[in-house]
């Protein structure tokens, strides 16, 4: 069989050397083991365009899904999932009466991701060790580790983690792990035409955040608020802050977010003291019982 | 089941892409009961193999790869 010429595209690079610490051209951070990376996603910046969704499709080989019209808007990935690790949100709301035509749309736009928990229960629920927090302080499931158990779907507060029905396995956003490991900047981050997903090291990336929040409500932008970052909605219930954490203009619940998401694990604790009371309980109501009838009453 | 020719171009996981003579492109994912492991793709690289897939991910564009032989170049 003769080689399609296509098949030689691009086989070697262009560049004769790697560049050494790219992310630090396209995003201005250097990345190294041992410090912590997440994104900053300003949804007041987000147009809609859904190239994060295509590089990360790209990047990651991800086969495309949810075919056909939803009728949600410009949605057509309509959520997360296995095959779908970035989803940006056509959310059609705030007509405003007093500037906008007749029947047009005001759009809330916002590229969802995983979340890249601090304390991430998706990590703490698998029984493999297949869910491993990276040297970058990110939640990444090991393929060849994973059982398909399942129990890190109904663990994730935000409902980001996915089996998927072809191969049996846990699938989700991996903050491009790979790439971080080559000193480059995750693809959707990169793929961003208006910079609305910023990829950094945490501390700037919230520093960052916090500015623009004032420089918002300077402008007048008085409902914008932040999203994951430590001590404001979504770093609720002992997950501490999120890695990708989020500026907002509406409540959490209007793109599809907890307003104060928990760490399951919190309520092993009362759960088995509930349980342990209410077996206490019966034995008690049936050693009663037998008591009684022994005694011919 | 289905089977076709082609050089394997990307590998990622347990996801992989084929090149057909005619330069067109397949999506391919590892069934669970696939014969293949993920770690076995990147070898295959650029390789010409026969995959044998069954065309039901049906919410996907893409097909479910059961088996790779490797053919001679």
């Amino acid at each position: 069989m003769e080689m399609h010429p296509r098949v030689a595209d691009h086989a070697v690079s262009d560049l004769d050397h790697v560049i050494a610490d790219e992310a630090e051209l396209t995003a201005g951070v250097r990345i190294r083991p041992g410090r912590s990376y997440g994104f900053f996603t300003d949804t007041t910046l987000c147009i809609g365009c859904k190239a994060c969704e295509v590089a990360c499709k790209e990047w990651n080989n991800l086969p495309a899904d949810n075919l056909g019209l939803t009728g949600h808007s410009y949605d057509n990935t309509t959520k997360l999932s296995a095959d779908s690790w970035r989803h940006v949100m056509f959310i059609e709301s705030r007509v405003r009466d007093d500037i906008s035509q007749p029947f047009q749309s005001g759009w809330l736009m916002m590229s969802d991701v995983c979340k890249h928990c601090h304390n991430a229960p998706c990590l703490e629920a698998c029984p493999t060790g297949a869910l491993f927090r990276t040297e970058f302080d990110t939640v990444v499931v090991q393929q060849d580790i994973c059982n398909g158990c399942g129990y890190c779907v109904p663990a994730c507060p935000f409902g980001v983690v996915d089996i998927s029905l072809l191969d049996g396995k846990a699938h989700k956003c991996t903050l491009c792990y790979d790439r971080l490991k080559g000193g480059l900047e995750p693809a959707c981050a990169k793929a961003c035409p208006t910079d609305s997903i910023q990829f950094g090291e945490l501390s700037q990336l919230q520093e960052r955040a916090r500015r623009r929040e004032a420089e918002l409500h300077r402008r007048g932008v008085a409902d914008a608020y932040l999203y994951g970052a430590p001590g404001t909605p979504g770093a609720t219930g002992g997950l501490e802050h999120l890695n990708a954490f989020f500026l907002l203009t509406a409540p959490p619940e209007t793109y599809n977010l907890p307003r104060a998401p928990t760490r399951p694990a919190n309520r092993v604790v009362p759960s088995l003291a509930a349980g342990l009371v209410t077996m206490l309980g019966l034995a008690a109501a049936a050693f009663a019982m037998f008591t009684r009838r022994g005694r011919g009453e | 089941m289905q089977s076709i020719v082609g050089r394997l171009i990307i590998a990622q996981e347990g996801r992989f892409q084929l090149l057909d003579r005619d330069g067109v492109g397949h999506h391919f994912l590892l069934h669970h009961r696939s014969a293949v492991e993920p770690d076995q793709l990147p070898p295959l690289l650029h390789r010409r193999v026969r995959v044998t897939y069954r065309p039901e991910a049906t919410s996907i564009i893409g097909h479910a790869a059961m088996r790779i032989d490797l053919l001679e170049d």
